[in-house]
């Protein structure tokens, strides 16, 4: 195995670091940034940042670092996926949505072993002192086992689970995260929107509430330029979710929503 | 922590593995003030792998912020000692085209440190054990045909470091320099005064933590032995009255309550204010330079 990703949300400085230790342990691995500007302390961004991206990676050891308890009692854990990747990080529900989207978790370790720390192992940086090293070895064909005791995967922190039913005669969903273009990726998939209004066809119209400001005129299209520049859909994302978005511009500033905030999709 | 990396830092199980690990593979890192949007660092990166193709390339960043050599300087210290020995460019250049030479300084470690001769190289070296060589980048051989007198990165340093990548010896690039006479910064010191400690902001990090200039025994000297827990008032100078914040000693972020200030040792051994979950920047408004005096609550 010897592609490592690396996730994080300390900036790019942190990350090379991480990327060093990893090939001073193992020299012949590719290491790629997958983003190192997870926005700071936000764990579900981190997660689902991963559960975009983890289909399309090599099988590999991917390393996801937002850590806010880093030092305190919180494990790190290295988790197997039914693909046969290897997630590096801490136990705070990062690395779990792209676990299951990778299959699911066959088993979890801790990583305590430190033959496969470095030497010194700091109360703030365990992204170098713990994380990266442990990817090291396990490209280099370490197996799990080596590393601590098995954890239990059911005993695993989650993050909570998002907004997602039927309410108000529409989807009451809410944002899971805002990319750079401002569109605002939902909980649920069309499955979900179709089951709670009807069906989808391109052109339905919808109508967008949110806390802001009252209802807002959208379409159900199937891409950006469907829609007149400015306008509002609602499309199916590239990954099968439901995605808010503004044709060349930026659906977040538009209904001043960020992450977290519920939406409500109704027929318009 | 260590104060001086002499070797490569590993694990004990990769140390047992292989005793050269961190050795022997061609590495080149770039550090560079040109920003991401600019596609400056990306055409560097091409010009060493145009002369050497096997070479692995770590970019530390780009962000560095523009002109600003001491944030440079700080960054290359914070990072080398946990990269591979290799070959490092840095280029915060804001002297670019002038006599400022270009320069490589070849470390005890075994690095080769690349770039403009202002200051930005000098701390890494020393964190890398120190200075065993220094030589002028002169030899036409080993620079572009065409040399700007605006884009040394890409014209000078970048050449320079694939070819000390490939085997080229440091002293075939140009005349030995005396370390002594190599350009050094001037870094703010920490003062231990009267029960306090005076320092200063020296850098601010992406998630607004500030580094202080100094160590925790810098700070022992100056208000005796700290336990966690232990609370310290916190004494930003400012333009109107003085701000005074009591901030705790404590050893990492989650023991304060979210959004609480701390001070602790950072991941490199040096004495830096947080605020859990927040910027302390932000929260006390800090910025690069600012100066504060620590003393017990």
């Amino acid at each position: 195995m010897r592609f490592v990703s690396i996730t994080a949300d300390f900036g790019p400085v942190a990350t090379a670091i991480c990327r060093g230790i990893v090939l001073t342990i193992a020299p012949d691995a590719t290491v790629m940034d997958l983003t190192a500007d997870v926005p700071a302390f936000d764990v579900r961004a981190g997660a689902t940042g991963l559960w975009y991206a983890i289909p399309y990676l090599p099988v590999g050891v991917h390393v996801g670092i937002v850590d806010p308890g880093v030092g305190t009692d919180r494990l790190a854990v290295a988790i197997e996926t039914a693909r046969g990747d290897i997630l590096v990080g801490p136990d705070n529900g990062l690395l779990i949505p792209a676990a299951e989207r990778a299959g699911g978790i066959l088993r979890a370790h801790a990583l305590e072993a430190p033959e496969y720390r470095l030497p010194t192992v700091t109360t703030t940086f365990h992204g170098r002192d713990v994380f990266a090293p442990a990817a090291g070895h396990l490209a280099a064909g370490v197996p799990l086992e080596a590393f601590g005791r098995a954890i239990e995967p059911a005993a695993l922190v989650r993050l909570p689970e998002p907004r997602l039913r039927a309410a108000e005669g529409g989807l009451l969903t809410e944002v899971i995260t805002v990319d750079s273009f401002g569109n605002l990726y939902l909980a649920g998939g069309p499955d979900d929107l179709a089951t709670a209004i009807g069906p989808l066809e391109p052109g339905r119209g919808l109508l967008i509430g949110d806390d802001a400001a009252g209802d807002r005129p959208a379409t159900w299209q199937e891409t950006f330029g469907r829609v007149a520049p400015g306008a509002l859909l609602l499309f199916e994302d590239s990954d099968g979710r439901l995605c808010l978005a503004v044709n060349q511009a930026s659906a977040a500033a538009r209904l001043s929503v960020r992450e977290g905030d519920p939406i409500l999709v109704r027929g318009a | 922590m260590p104060t001086i990396y002499r070797e490569p830092v590993t694990t004990p199980a990769a140390i047992a593995l292989d005793p050269a690990a961190g050795r022997g593979r061609p590495i080149v890192s770039i550090t560079t003030d040109f920003g991401a949007r600019d596609p400056s660092t990306a055409i560097c990166k091409g010009v060493v792998l145009t002369i050497a193709p096997q070479v692995t390339l770590i970019e530390i960043t780009s962000e560095i912020p523009k002109f600003q050599v001491r944030d440079g300087a700080l960054v290359l210290w914070c990072a080398l000692p946990f990269l591979p020995v290799g070959v490092h460019v840095a280029v915060v250049d804001p002297g670019v085209g002038t006599e400022r030479l270009p320069i490589a300084l070849a470390t005890v470690r075994g690095d080769v440190l690349i770039g403009p001769d202002n200051g930005l190289l000098i701390p890494a070296a020393e964190r890398l054990g120190g200075i065993v060589a220094a030589h002028a980048i002169e030899d036409p051989a080993y620079r572009l045909s065409a040399v700007s007198t605006s884009f040394h990165g890409r014209d000078i340093f970048a050449p320079a470091a694939a070819h000390v990548a490939l085997g080229v010896p440091v002293a075939a690039l140009g005349r030995a320099l005396e370390p002594a006479a190599l350009a050094r910064l001037d870094w703010p010191q920490p003062r231990v005064a009267d029960g306090a400690l005076e320092t200063a902001v020296v850098y601010v990090d992406s998630f607004g933590n500030a580094k202080l200039a100094g160590e925790p025994a810098d700070l022992v000297a100056a208000v005796g032995p700290l336990t966690p827990g232990d609370l310290l008032l916190v004494i930003v100078a400012g333009a109107g009255a003085a701000r005074s914040h009591e901030v705790p000693w404590v050893e990492t972020f989650g023991a304060v309550v979210p959004g609480a200030p701390l001070l602790y040792e950072d991941s490199y051994g040096r004495l830096c204010l947080a605020a859990n979950q927040a910027s302390v920047a932000g929260l006390l408004d800090l910025h690069d330079g600012a100066h504060l005096a620590i003393r017990r609550a």
